[in-house]
């Protein structure tokens, strides 16, 4: 007995020194004796002091590295070397309120890391995501500061489609500009309701979750990434002077009118005016640069980084820059760890210059007007040298780019303190304060001019808004964790959270600024007409929420949560929802009978269940609001009122439903892994501003009035496939590819059956209507062109009377689809689908050496394209056309084209009809980016790590459609999805970028 | 201190909890609500101001169009502005049947919106308990006076058309045109209704309520409606009391009837209040829309030869003088600055006369009646909320000639006689004593020449029956009709017959069967789902 005491009692100091497999020291490596709660943490020296047993086992772990077990006997040295982590099937994800391990989960959740965001350069960490997120579409346009559209698993409201971002913990509304994507450690998006639940609120349209790089212990380290890019915009090929004229005239003169041309006869092409040279730059340059650094003890580790991105449009006009800075500490109490406090500080300055929207205009713009008014020069006023278009209604786009003057600063303070406690092992209470405040200040100034009656600004205005916004978030949660007889896993969670949307608005104007001078251009400095309005607007939520996560033997996973949410949005009685979700997974590779198994190295079941909420309305959707209006009685001013929005006291919560079917399979080892899952999502009581007939007289544009009008279904797929392989010793390479489909439909749209959209010319192009796809283009089919008269007196109903009267040879045909004798609205059909069959993103990369290569494509298949650009061969009110259209445009019998004659009355309105002429086959595939990196060996850089890269976006694209990009067809409501105007388009990049670590 | 810290946030977790209720209520700021709106006079008042405001809607030029376009719709005026497309009107002034015209479109949305504004008073002013029922009534009225106002201009321009006579509708879905006569019948009854309770003509002038709508005004508007579905006797009712209220007469010099300095004049009965105050949007501004395209207008709606011959054939050089100015004019109503009587030639030189210049405009001539004289102008520009200048819905003019017309169609013609005489008399014009069809013809002649411009001819060509018991529009209109002939065969007017950029044979393609109504918006069609009938022939 007392030998054994003694035994026991056998303590000897160990002590040493952790490092990596170069032999840089390792900081706040945790040391354990196996089996005990004895451990410490390594100094900033990398060394470790520990009394341990005689004889025992010593556990090294330390984030990022495999932890490493060594059996001592007796001795008082040992150093320890960890090898990095490389396997990510144990990877932490971070999921609503806590974290899990990635092979626990049991629903659909992508992880992507930093190291795929910050490969793509961009503005907006979202875009890097377009290929490597299977289910995930996400649509931009090339335009500085714009936020891409993002549709998590397809459309189940028509009511926005971004998702929830939420940063640390702290959720910030549906667009993450404000973010350097530098500062990104990961993001997950969450995209089936079993996952996204917890957020119920406003979690419908998804979840992007994302981390922000947090210190580790150690000797501090600094990162330099730098790029600069290259922006090269295609120019559309418009008619030159020379044919606009004979275009312009022979409208007239094929329906024997007299041309109403102006201008020089007989203009030869070098008298014109080329408008999209003058009003867009072929190049425009983009440029990031992040300076990020981390390192930490014992007791604080901390991360911080200064970021600065600037991205020009291709105007003189327009940019956008942000200059983002972000601290991240977590210091720890006391030395059993229990105790930890987290600061996490963001502050960013974004600035712009608005953007013009010019590309129509330059299009669109007469061709044989000159730029400049020929007396410019005896004109004072800079802004009125223009000439006026002379046989158009156009706008002199180059006289608007110089009026250009709208501009933004936004200053924002992202905080985001917490309080971690464990109260007793496993059980931990956090609580969180998130707050989001910006502060925009815009100015504007419209500048007296004139260049003709129709365009000019008689007297000038300066003016200025200022908005403050300030979100405020206070999350608490209680969590325990614990392992039960060595098989039982529990994690339960509980949760409460306090959230309020403020914002606080003023806005004010003065007219008659005494010159266009630029120091003048001031609301102060204004004469007359002293306008001001200002306001605030608050919202608020509060929610309930809890979780269980249980798994036994890492085999069986079972997942439930509820969140109860009440909103101030909705009146009285229907402010509460309730958000359940439930999911479980089999881990079939767990068990005994997989053991002896060589073909799966992963093998997964997963399935869930959930239901989610919407509640993006206006904050007074059930109230009335009355406006101020004003008359004249008795020659003075009286003030009147009106009825300014309508009420809908029912209002209430708008909710999807969502069943979620998933397998993970990993191959040989991990190297050949896949993902199938299938899912369903179906929205009820979906909110939607819905347009009223005008005879209702509701004040708001169209009627509209916010309503629960219906619902929706989503029934997708999604197929993942990676590859990983490492060959030679110095050479790896990967490919992924990720392969979904998503059927959108409109079940039951109540009272907004059809919900139309994209107006034209008094029709409408988009029908939505119940149990139908949604998004789909409406309107009549043609037969081709009507070659001779012959034709057309040829084409009449049953009693001979002609079915388009109006037609000449040239003409379309429009298809009398219900033969019942007339070409009429009854004849109206399908003709196309913006929505795609097929999403396809695909990812390459390879290492070799030291060089490193990735390439990556997204496409989409099976969608079509309303190309309203297609009307730039009709010469519409004067507007230019394609280049060739005078040659193209039938003009005699027999001629093969598919564009009707020219007309200026355009009788049997060819172009003015919803028809499928427009409608083109919008599939693609794009190179989004090809990427080449270099990093230099170690020995040759003594400071740290350098690696280059030159990447290309947009390289190219393999499309039949003819207009001008398809992507950006795709971008807007999702109800009006798929219809080309002329958008700004997605533009070649070429980027060089540089990063260094030291 | 641990314990401290747990029952610390447990206390703090469970107090925030009971103000959960609180918390999810945020009232909305700034704006009043209407669910705790109508609470006093005051409120009740600048409500039924805002039915005012719907006459105009913020001086939108695009309400203003309208009566534009039916001036060009008519044999007076063509569309006119030859330098850019004619897109926004050729479609319903050349009769091509399309039913995309986005004026027709406002003016249908926005009349409508007018009668929301005016179902709100009267749906919730009769619930306030704070003022009296002789207030309420008066306020009542007014808002009736122009939900009839606004159901007789959309009949008038659409026939029969959907009665939305409540705030809420439950479900829109079905909802229908009521037929013409039903619509006219509401019209009847709000009119009547109304006039039990405005105030006449001098009351509104004793308490400093100019401008609003009077018995009077109600009258006359109902005496139109009638006359519109010819029931003479009702009409020549409500005519003999505007006249015998003895509140109107005819201002003195046709000079003033469309001068800013006589703005509520004895002869207006009912104009849209302006003012020229820049802050808020209460001017007039289809001026500058009408204006000439060498003066800073868009020259939109010009008087046609055809009407020139009208003034000539009867002498009428005061009302012609007051409703064309046309290219080279050496004198405009009002006009004293003799800038105005100096323009730039095609050539940029300045040479004399007024400019209207024949390149820019199909007839070379503009409407007077809406010409503001440059002293009244910024800086002589055409200023657009700047025009201070009311237009007139109904001045007395059209009263007395409503009641010859009335008293012809009655079998009286020497009262008829009596009251065309007056009209005549101001503008130095002999009387004429005729009867029967001659005098009928007569009234109506004389009707376009005093009213030119002023939005009624159309409607009085499309209501108008003639010998050949067509309407007037029918034969004035189509391959045969008589305004057509005249401008592709007989017309000499140096500027009509050379601007052939605005076609010559305008209103060839007028249908009968469709063409004496416009058509309903076709996006209400469209998203009626049917259940909204278009007019016929569209």
């Amino acid at each position: 007995m007392l030998v054994s005491v003694t035994l026991f009692a056998q303590k000897i100091t160990l002590s040493g020194r952790v490092t990596d497999k170069t032999g840089e020291i390792l900081i706040g490596a945790v040391v354990m004796e196996k089996g005990t709660t004895n451990g410490t943490i390594t100094d900033v020296d990398g060394q470790y002091k520990l009394m341990v047993d005689n004889e025992t086992t010593i556990v090294c772990s330390m984030m990022g590295f495999q932890t490493e077990e060594i059996s001592v006997n007796g001795i008082y040295h040992l150093d320890i070397i960890l090898n990095e982590d490389t396997k990510n099937i144990d990877e932490v994800v971070v999921i609503g309120y806590g974290t899990a391990k990635k092979s626990d989960l049991t629903s659909s959740i992508s992880s992507v890391s930093s190291e795929d965001i910050t490969s793509f350069n961009s503005g907006n960490a979202m875009n890097a995501l377009q290929t490597k997120v299977n289910g995930v579409q996400i649509s931009s346009t090339g335009k500085p500061g714009e936020i891409p559209r993002v549709i998590i698993r397809g459309v189940t409201t028509v009511n926005g489609s971004n998702p929830l971002y939420v940063v640390d913990g702290m959720p910030v509304g549906d667009n993450i500009n404000f973010l350097n994507p530098e500062d990104i450690e990961s993001m997950e998006v969450l995209k089936d309701a079993s996952a996204s639940a917890i957020y119920g609120t406003r979690a419908s349209n998804g979840v992007v979750i994302i981390s922000t790089k947090k210190g580790q212990a150690g000797k501090t380290t600094f990162q330099f990434t730098s790029s600069v890019g290259l922006s090269v915009i295609g120019n559309p090929d418009m008619a030159k002077a020379s044919e606009y004229e004979k275009v312009f005239k022979t409208r007239y003169t094929n329906d024997e009118q007299v041309p109403a041309y102006k201008g020089i006869n007989d203009i030869t092409d070098a008298e014109g005016t080329d408008w999209w040279n003058e009003t867009v730059d072929k190049y425009a340059m983009s440029q990031s640069y992040n300076l990020s650094f981390q390192g930490g003890t014992d007791k604080l580790v901390y991360s911080g980084s200064f970021g600065y991105y600037r991205s020009h449009s291709h105007y003189n006009y327009g940019w956008w820059d942000k200059f983002t800075g972000r601290v991240n500490t977590e210091y720890v109490f006391d030395s059993k760890r229990r105790f930890k406090l987290g600061v996490e500080l963001s502050p960013k300055l974004e600035r712009w210059d608005d953007t013009p929207n010019l590309m129509g205009a330059a299009m669109a713009m007469d061709p044989t007007t000159p730029i400049f008014r020929y007396d410019w020069e005896t004109i004072d006023n800079e802004f009125s040298w223009y000439e006026r278009s002379h046989n158009n209604q156009e706008h002199n786009p180059v006289a608007n780019l110089k009026r250009q003057t709208g501009h933004s600063d936004e200053y924002g303070l992202l905080m985001n303190p917490y309080l971690n406690i464990e109260i007793i092992k496993g059980l931990t209470f956090r609580t969180q304060f998130g707050d989001n405040a910006r502060f925009r200040l815009t100015n504007g100034f419209a500048p007296e001019y004139f260049i003709d009656n129709l365009e000019k600004t008689e007297t000038s205005t300066a003016s200025r808004e200022i908005v403050i916004w300030n979100d405020w978030n206070w999350t608490n949660t209680l969590s325990y964790q614990k392992l039960f007889a060595e098989r039982h896993n529990v994690n339960a969670m509980v949760g409460y959270t306090m959230e309020k949307f403020s914002d606080y608005n003023m806005k004010g104007s003065r007219d008659a600024v005494p010159s266009n001078n630029e120091n003048l251009r001031y609301v102060s400095a204004g004469t007359e007409n002293q306008k001001a309005e200002g306001t605030d607007h608050f919202s608020t939520l509060v929610s309930y929420l809890g979780r269980v996560m249980y798994n036994y033997d890492s085999r069986y996973y079972l997942t439930a949560s509820i969140r109860f949410d009440g909103s101030s949005k909705f009146p009285e009685g229907k402010k509460f929802a309730t958000f359940p979700a439930i999911s479980g997974a089999w881990k079939i590779t767990g068990e005994d009978f997989m053991k002896n198994q060589q073909i799966f190295s992963n093998l997964k079941l997963r399935l869930g269940w959930g239901k989610v909420g919407n509640q993006s309305i206006d904050n007074s959707a059930y109230l009335s609001t009355i406006g101020t209006t004003y008359y004249v009685v008795n020659g003075d001013l009286v003030t009147g009122s009106y009825v300014s929005s309508t009420a809908n006291p029912n209002i209430q919560w708008e909710t999807v439903e969502d069943y979620n079917i998933g397998m993970d399979f990993g191959f040989m080892k991990d190297r050949l892994t896949a993902t199938i899952e299938l899912y369903k999502k179906k929205t009820s009581d979906m909110l939607l501003k819905e347009s009223h007939l005008l005879i209702l007289g509701y004040p708001e544009w169209g009627g509209q009035v916010w309503t629960n009008v219906g619902s929706m279904e989503a029934t997708g797929w999604e197929l993942s496939l990676s590859w990983k392989d490492t060959p030679k010793k110095d050479f790896n390479y990967e490919v992924g590819v990720n392969l979904s489909g998503v059927k959108n439909k409109a079940k039951d749209l109540g009272t907004s059956d059809p919900i139309l959209t994209q107006g034209f010319n008094g029709d409408y192009i988009i029908q939505n209507e119940s149990d139908a796809e949604i998004s789909r283009f409406y309107g009549y089919q043609t037969a081709g062109i009507f070659q001779n008269w012959e034709e057309v007196a040829s084409y009449t109903n049953e009693h001979g009377e002609l079915l388009q009267p109006k037609a000449q040879p040239g003409d379309l045909i429009f298809v009398d689809r219900n033969k019942d004798g007339e070409i009429n609205a009854e004849d109206k059909t399908y003709l196309g689908n913006a929505f795609p069959k097929l999403y396809m993103g695909i990812n390459l990369g390879a290492n070799y050496k030291n060089w490193d290569f990735s390439m990556n494509f997204y496409g989409t298949f099976g969608n079509d394209i309303f190309n309203k650009t297609k009307g730039y061969y009709s010469g519409v009110s004067g507007q230019n056309v394609w280049a060739g259209t005078y040659e193209k445009a039938w003009h005699y019998e027999g001629q093969d084209t598919d564009i009707p004659r020219l007309s200026y009355n355009d009788a049997n309105q060819n172009f003015t009809t919803v028809s499928d002429w427009f409608v083109e086959n919008g599939s693609y595939l794009r190179c989004k980016q090809i990427q080449f990196g270099y990093t230099f060996p170690k020995e040759k850089i003594h400071v740290g790590t350098l690696r280059v890269s030159l990447s290309a976006q947009n390289l190219f694209t393999i499309t039949k459609y003819s207009g001008f990009d398809p992507e950006t067809a795709a971008t807007g409501r999702v109800t009006e999805s798929g219809v080309d105007g002329v958008a700004y388009p997605n533009t070649r990049i070429f980027l060089f970028g540089v990063n260094l670590n030291f | 201190m641990k314990k401290f810290l747990k029952y610390g946030i447990f206390a703090a977790v469970v107090g925030f909890t009971g103000c959960t209720e609180d918390f999810l209520t945020q009232d909305v700021k700034g704006t009043q609500v209407l669910d705790n709106y109508f609470n006093n006079e005051e409120q009740c008042l600048a409500q039924v101001y805002g039915c005012y405001q719907s006459l105009a809607y913020d001086d939108w030029w695009q309400i203003y169009n309208t009566y534009i376009l039916a001036d060009m719709c008519t044999d007076d005026g063509w569309m006119n502005n030859t330098t850019q497309g004619q897109d926004g009107y050729n479609d319903l002034v050349l009769y091509q049947g399309k039913t995309t015209s986005g004026t027709l479109s406002n003016y249908w949305q926005y009349r409508y919106k007018g009668i929301h504004t005016c179902n709100t008073v009267i749906e919730y002013v009769p619930k306030v308990t704070s003022i009296s029922e002789e207030k309420k009534n008066r306020l009542v009225a007014e808002a009736k006076f122009i939900r009839a106002f606004s159901y007789f201009e959309l009949a008038k321009n659409f026939g029969g058309v959907p009665l939305v006579l409540s705030v809420t509708v439950e479900d829109s879905r079905g909802l229908t045109r009521a037929t013409l006569e039903d619509t006219y019948k509401q019209i009847e009854k709000d009119f009547l209704d109304a006039i039990d309770y405005l105030p006449t003509r001098k009351q509104t002038i004793a308490n400093g309520e100019l401008g609003r709508a009077t018995k009077g005004a109600a009258q006359a508007f109902l005496a139109k409606a009638y006359l519109y579905q010819e029931k003479f006797e009702l009409a020549e009712k409500y005519l003999d009391a505007v006249i015998s209220s003895n509140e109107y007469a005819l201002l003195d010099d046709f000079t003033k009837v469309w001068n800013m300095d006589y703005n509520n004049s004895e002869e207006g009965v009912f104009e849209i209040q302006t003012s020229g105050d820049i802050t808020y949007n209460v001017g007039e501004r289809i001026s500058v829309v009408a204006g000439s395209r060498d003066d800073d207008g868009w020259s939109w709606g010009g008087p046609s030869s055809d009407l020139e011959n009208a003034y000539d054939e009867q002498g009428d050089e005061i009302r012609k003088f007051c409703t064309i100015i046309k290219h080279g004019a050496m004198a405009i109503p009002n006009e004293t600055d003799p800038k105005a009587f100096v323009h730039k030639n095609e050539k940029g030189e300045e040479v004399p006369g007024y400019g209207v210049l024949p390149s820019k405009h199909k007839s070379a001539r503009v409407n007077a009646k809406l010409y503001i004289p440059r002293a009244k102008r910024i800086e002589g520009k055409y200023d657009a909320p700047h025009i201070a200048l009311n237009y007139r819905l109904m001045r007395y003019a059209d009263v007395l000639l409503m009641a010859a017309e009335v008293k012809n169609m009655l079998g009286k013609d020497v009262e008829a006689q009596k009251y065309l005489n007056m009209v005549r008399a101001r503008v130095d014009l002999p009387e004429i004593h005729t009867t029967d069809l001659n005098l009928m013809y007569d009234i109506r002649k004389e009707r376009r020449l005093e009213l030119a411009f002023e939005a009624n001819r159309l409607y009085d060509i499309r209501r108008w029956t003639d010998l050949n018991g067509e309407k007037m529009a029918c034969n004035l209109f189509g391959p045969q009709g008589t305004w057509v002939l005249y401008n592709t065969k007989y017309s000499t007017d140096e500027y009509e017959t050379s601007n052939l950029i605005e076609p010559q044979d305008e209103g060839i393609d007028f249908k009968k069967e469709r063409d004496l109504l416009f058509p309903i918006p076709n996006t209400e069609i469209v998203q009626s789902n049917g259940s909204l009938k278009q007019n016929p022939g569209y």
